[in-house]
């Protein structure tokens, strides 16, 4: 069962950058820019990830798992936010729809889906790994758990570019159409 | 009028311009910079850092957050 839990963090954590990924893809394929509350959604996916990580490396421990759940209930909040800006009829929409549905829609469905996969994750892992030594966590911190930890960091860092190539040493535009570092390029 | 977010980050750049434009630090490069060294340190094996780090970019969010619940946005219709 814990083999099982740990593998459950690994798919949240590669699950969070993978979703990152489809961002970034939507956001070059579409061409449509990230928005500031968009970006901070992100935030929140990359802040929900630090837990999994967490986990990965020192051992499954409820604190690790509590800020998951504070980072989620912060992108519910984000996410809900841009959901009630245009929830009106009438109010219009920022992006294209995904399958029916609006990202930021999506968003608040998944930050949702992390918290009741975290309390799936805390009823099936029984004991915390408090008794581990630091050598033992880190030994076990290897293979398929090493690299879903190493995706989310790539992942994280490409969004810390990205937002500085947007927008630069400026604040983000409300409706972003295109990027300030494109000025700087020939 | 300097914002909080720009207190806390000590960031000289922020102005807030008379005619309405506001010239902003760049807080969202920052966040995700942050959780990112936040990520590597924890993979290194430095919980302790790595939690401030993580508290520090959350408590940050939360203040861009409520930057821009008071604002409408100007989003495409």
């Amino acid at each position: 069962m814990t083999s099982l839990v740990r593998l459950g963090n690994a798919m949240g954590a590669a699950g969070i950058a993978v979703v990152l990924l489809v961002a970034f893809g939507l956001q070059f394929g579409l061409k449509e820019l990230p928005c500031p509350l968009c970006n901070l959604q992100r935030v929140a996916l990359v802040l929900c990830g630090f837990g999994f990580l967490l986990n990965l490396r020192f051992g499954v421990q409820p604190l690790h798992y509590g800020l998951s759940i504070l980072a989620a209930l912060f992108g519910v909040a984000v996410a809900g936010r841009q959901v009630l800006l245009h929830i009106l009829p009438g109010s219009g929409a920022y992006g294209s729809a995904l399958l029916g549905l609006h990202l930021y829609t999506w968003s608040l469905i998944l930050f949702a889906a992390v918290i009741a996969g975290i309390a799936l994750l805390m009823i099936m892992g029984g004991r915390p790994d408090h008794d581990r030594s630091d050598h033992q966590a880190a030994m076990r911190f290897r293979g398929i758990h090493r690299f879903a930890a190493y995706l989310l960091i790539a992942a994280t860092l490409a969004n810390a570019a990205n937002s500085f190539a947007q927008c630069g040493p400026v604040e983000c535009e409300d409706n972003p159409t295109g990027y300030w570092v494109a000025k700087y390029l020939p | 009028m300097d914002c909080a977010i720009c207190s806390i980050h000590g960031c000289v750049c922020c102005v807030w311009d008379n005619v309405g434009n506001r010239g902003g630090c760049k807080v969202t490069a920052l966040i995700f910079l942050a959780v990112g060294v936040a990520m590597i340190v924890a993979v290194a094996g430095h919980r302790a850092i790595a939690l401030g780090l993580f508290g520090v970019s959350f408590v940050t969010a939360a203040l861009w957050l409520r930057h821009h619940m008071d604002s409408v946005l100007n989003l495409s219709l």
